[in-house]
């Protein structure tokens, strides 16, 4: 399926409730190993609230090695592509180990008390 | 107050936004606004109309939409985290003869530190230990937040950092007893500072594009 992101969000990629509305169009699809692609012609701002609703919370229970197969995104532009680049390689830790948030609060917190 | 003082204070609108008969003008300053809460439509109006277009002589759309997206990271991040009772404020300025633009951001909300304290205390540990400064370069941590719920997040801050350093422009917040300095290359936390209600936000950007790093053009495995 062929999704063209400007017909949803509008011209900004950048709110929580737009990412929201994406996810929820594409998780159903993508759970049922349908391919889909993403098109974010005529898109101008992207921000990170957008792509953690929208692209990050599908790594909870979708595997990285099922959505690089059947997710794809075509005319981001090259800062989206960074923006949406960096929240995976966050949701990517975030979700691969449960245990990892509590490891990484322990740890920086635990530099800012011995600072 | 002295005469330039009041003169910026009336050509930005604070002096009407605050009852007197003082109207603002179109100078060199990016006018008052108050948002009272996450107006993507009237931010992002803001951003592009009133701050960037009006101040920079020239500047491809696609800088334009870069700088705005980041910007807009700060935006987002005030609404979510600092629990204003009273929105955001904002104002600018630009300076003609150091060739730079000035955006200013205030909420009178909990303040950084003070969040990441609270947060501490939900974890166990020991608030107490924790001063404003190491508070705030905790915030500033990749992969740090204090709102994790069901989604990853701790990414927004980050990417600011990352665009401001890139760029070479300067990024302050004043935030309770801390403050944060990011540019020159130099990230700076001090704590001690007399107490702000909530946090006070200054970005500088230069206004000559050719200074301007774009995001790489090859697109990278977004995967990878």
């Amino acid at each position: 399926m062929n999704i063209k992101v400007i017909t949803l969000t509008g011209e900004h990629c950048i709110s929580v409730d737009d990412g929201q509305k994406i996810f929820d169009l594409v998780h159903p699809l993508l759970e049922k190993g349908e391919d889909v692609t993403l098109d974010f012609t005529d898109i101008h701002v992207c921000a990170s609230p957008f792509f953690n609703t929208a692209i990050g919370q599908l790594l909870k229970d979708i595997p990285i090695e099922e959505l690089q197969g059947h997710l794809k995104f075509v005319n981001l532009s090259p800062y989206g592509n960074q923006v949406a680049k960096k929240v995976i390689s966050n949701a990517k830790e975030y979700y691969s180990n449960p245990n990892l948030q509590k490891a990484i609060d322990d740890t920086l917190l635990g530099i800012a008390e011995s600072a | 107050m002295k005469g330039n003082v009041h003169a910026n204070l009336a050509q930005n609108g604070f002096l009407s936004f605050c009852g007197y008969d003082e109207p603002k003008w179109q100078g060199n300053a990016v006018s008052i606004q108050h948002f009272e809460e996450t107006d993507q439509d009237a931010i992002i109006h803001y951003l592009y109309e009133e701050w960037l277009r009006r101040s920079w002589l020239s500047i491809s759309p696609r800088l334009l939409d870069e700088i705005v997206g980041a910007v807009w990271e700060i935006f987002t991040n005030a609404f979510e985290h600092s629990e204003t009772q009273y929105g955001v404020f904002t104002c600018g300025q630009k300076y003609p003869t150091l060739n730079q633009l000035n955006l200013t951001l205030v909420d009178f909300g909990i303040g950084i530190p003070a969040n990441v304290l609270r947060y501490a205390k939900q974890k166990r540990r020991d608030p107490d230990s924790i001063t404003s400064d190491k508070a705030l370069q905790w915030a500033f941590t990749k992969g740090s937040s204090t709102k994790k719920g069901k989604k990853n997040a701790g990414v927004g801050l980050d990417l600011l950092k990352e665009f401001i350093r890139l760029n070479k422009e300067t990024l302050e917040f004043y935030s309770n007893d801390g403050y944060v300095f990011i540019g020159n290359d130099k990230e700076i936390y001090k704590s001690g500072l007399p107490e702000v209600e909530g946090t006070v936000i200054n970005l500088m950007f230069r206004c000559d594009e050719k200074y301007y790093h774009f995001s790489d053009e090859t697109i990278d495995d977004i995967w990878a």
